[in-house]
């Protein structure tokens, strides 16, 4: 997990997350319970992601593989997209990077 | 971060106003915050102090949308059903069983478990608007019973058959139809909604609650409600096998409540248990998906919308075959009553699509309206189009089409009015044909070529069925302009032959059964799979997503495999073309090259598919 995935990932989360994402994101932070996501936002999430990584795509796979909502952090996405992304989308040298 | 509660409490003139207004979104979900805030306030209520208690929205279109679909999602087991949806369950039961007259105050989209929410409440009043309208998405959109007692509730209030095709076939309600069947009990224009309901609280707080609540069910004689149960049952025969259990299992549940006087706890439980094991089953976890991909494309469609940009719109035309359509649309997507203060109301001239037209473009403001299925390249110079062929088949899909360059605030602007109006919206920028014209051709040429070369209708039924389509394509020959239709066919497969009769020859959703024909199956995939690669290859849609919910709407791509471009990953496509000898002569030559094209680039239509 580089630390552009992380940087790409946060300001996706503030775009679909609006107002009531806080200042500061931590990896740990919950985003049902402590960044104010519902299912509605995680379409915008989806959606904010692709403008970050320039691929479109799908959360119902990492939504579905925690047995709680609260579980679902910033690390753990992190961690989803790191598997899910082709290798070369997850170097220093992507769009997300740029 | 702004802390801001998703429920606001008010006491006026000892009426409690409790008003849901979820954070951060343009509608209403009912999160477990929302529901426990609630719960709470309920709590409190005393009859000393409050004489009604009036839930409402604080969204403008939106009474509530759902209770987030991350619950089904996460779902390991029956048991965790009962955990995982308990804050909402006890919310639910706490305005039940709430001391004084409750009242659902209903404005916008009621969905799903929003439906659910007003029905605990004692008293539903709706406004007359276009965008209020009430729609149960759990079967229909995500095949799951629902968890907060629908099937109870609904058959009592307005009977077994009107709450089958509300609840089991996704009818979608107007507040005026909803308030013909008894689902609420009053409808107000918006322009005195505030008085009106007003005087409703006035004419309901001093009623009998106890004997309010045990209002005799709905009145159907014991004949009708098996004449309605052997009704349904054949339907539901005739749905795709993964379907059959769970759409069986709520018939039960609202056969069994259709006779009481009201539900006891028990009932609620026996729902709740059959809702957490539908959503455990197969079909509901390759449907639950769908929502994003459905969310996503309204996001997209909408995007771009100026801050600035109107809310309320109106429809004029000067062309006499508009002139009904602009009535409607008007109706549609215009609030009745006056406009709201601080908006402004935009009004677009609606003017017949001529593809042959002069290409001046259109006038700021103009929009080209195309009413039927097309066979010629699609005249940009028209600017902004709207293209919705298929309207006279009751399917309310509806193409936006321009060309590069039109200004985004109006396609927007006009997408958004008429999503809340529930339309569904492609946004398209076709570089030959309407997209939707290729996706009907693409649907339809394969199953034409099948019957023409001496398939028969019965196994073609049987393949499409067992993939788990629905409506089958012989239901439109007879609203559609079939030498419209054999011209898009064509040009879609020109080595087609005979195609009228093969069209007439397609089987309807209620044709007789034969055993599956996979080639046709097969073919059928193949041209949708060819489509979908060439639309996004010629960048005619800006996102996958458009895609998918056309293929979902138009032609009711199954639910069981989630969506047309999810279903399509390379895996499958590589082995639909390893097998393609066997259906070549069913698909156009051009559409083998665009699947070969789409397994040589070698990326997925989305990341984290899985195969």
């Amino acid at each position: 997990m580089t630390p552009n995935l992380v940087r790409g990932v946060v300001s996706a989360i503030r775009r679909a997350g609006g107002d009531e994402v806080p200042s500061q994101v931590e990896l740990e932070n919950s985003l049902v319970l402590h960044l104010g996501f519902d299912s509605m936002k995680m379409a915008l999430l989806s959606l904010s992601l692709e403008g970050e990584l320039g691929f479109p795509i799908l959360l119902d796979d990492w939504i579905a593989s925690h047995p709680d909502p609260c579980d679902l952090t910033v690390a753990s996405l992190c961690g989803y997209l790191v598997a899910a992304l082709p290798v070369e989308d997850t170097n220093e040298d992507t769009k997300l990077s740029r | 971060m702004i802390e801001r509660s998703p429920v606001r409490r008010e006491l006026r003139e000892g009426v409690l106003l409790l008003t849901i207004d979820t954070p951060g979104g343009a509608v209403n979900v009912f999160t477990h915050q929302a529901a426990g805030i609630l719960t709470d306030m309920l709590r409190d209520v005393s009859p000393a102090a409050v004489r009604a208690v009036v839930v409402r929205s604080g969204k403008r279109r939106s009474f509530v949308n759902g209770v987030g679909l991350m619950m089904a999602g996460t779902l390991k087991s029956a048991d965790d059903a009962a955990a995982v949806t308990r804050p909402v369950r006890d919310a639910y039961l706490a305005l039940r069983e709430c001391a004084v007259p409750t009242v659902a105050a209903i404005e916008g989209n009621c969905y799903g478990c929003g439906v659910e929410l007003a029905l605990h409440c004692d008293y539903r009043v709706a406004a007359d608007t276009f965008d209020t309208h009430f729609y149960m998405t759990e079967l229909a959109d995500y095949v799951f019973i629902p968890t907060f007692g629908a099937t109870q509730d609904l058959p009592r209030l307005i009977g077994l058959k009107a709450a089958t095709d509300f609840l089991l076939w996704g009818a979608r309600l107007s507040a005026r139809q909803a308030a013909e069947l008894g689902l609420v009990d009053a409808c107000f224009q918006r322009v005195d909604f505030e008085p009106r309901l007003s005087a409703f609280i006035d004419s309901v707080a001093q009623t009998d609650i106890a004997e309010r609540r045990r209002r005799p069910p709905c009145a159907a004689s014991p004949v009708h409600l098996v004449r309605t149960g052997r009704v349904e049952r054949e339907r539901i025969a005739r749905l795709p096998p993964a379907y059959r259990g769970v759409y069986l299992t709520c018939l039960e549940l609202m056969e069994s409540a259709a006779t009481k006087t009201f539900a006891v706890d028990e009932d609620y439980r026996r729902e709740q248990r059959a809702a957490a094991m539908s959503i455990l089953d197969t079909p509901c976890r390759a449907a639950w998906p769908f929502f994003f991909l459905r969310q996503m494309a309204t996001a997209l469609a909408t995007s771009n919308t100026p801050r600035t940009s109107p809310r309320e719109f109106s429809f004029a035309s000067v062309d006499a075959t508009l002139v009904e359509l602009a009535a409607e649309l008007s109706t549609r997507c215009t609030s009745s009553g006056a406009t709201l203060q601080g908006t402004e109301k935009a009004t677009f001239v609606l003017r017949r699509y001529i593809p042959e037209g002069k290409p001046d473009g259109l006038q700021s403001g103009h929009v080209a309206v195309s009413t039927r299925l097309s066979a010629a390249d699609v005249n940009n110079d028209n600017g902004l189009i709207l293209h919705f062929p298929l309207r006279g088949l009751g399917i309310d899909v509806a193409e936006l089409a321009s060309a590069d360059g039109v200004d985004r605030g109006s396609e927007a602007g006009l997408a958004s009015a008429l999503g809340d109006a529930d339309w569904t919206i492609i946004v398209s920028r076709p570089r030959t044909l309407f997209v939707i014209d290729e996706l009907v051709a693409s649907w339809l040429a394969p199953q034409a070529a099948y019957l023409g070369s001496g398939g028969s209708p019965a196994r073609l039924a049987g393949a499409l069925r067992s993939f788990g389509f629905i409506r089958l394509a012989g239901d439109w020959i007879d609203a559609l302009d079939i030498d419209v239709l054999c011209q898009l066919l064509r040009r879609r497969f020109p080595e087609l032959r005979d195609i009228q009769p093969a069209l007439r020859a397609l089987p309807r959703t209620d044709s007789a059964l034969a055993e599956g024909e996979s080639v046709a199956l097969d073919a059928v995939l193949a041209s949708l799979g060819a489509f979908a690669a060439r639309m996004l290859r010629q960048r005619c849609v800006s996102h996958v997503a458009f895609l998918d919910v056309a293929a979902r709407d138009l032609i009711d791509f199954p639910l069981l495999h989630t969506s047309l471009c999810r279903h399509l990953t390379i895996k499958r496509v590589g082995e639909l073309l390893r097998s393609r000898r066997t259906f070549a002569h069913l698909v156009a030559e051009a559409d083998i090259a665009s699947l070969e094209e789409f397994i040589a680039n070698g990326r997925e239509y989305y990341v984290g598919q899985h195969n």
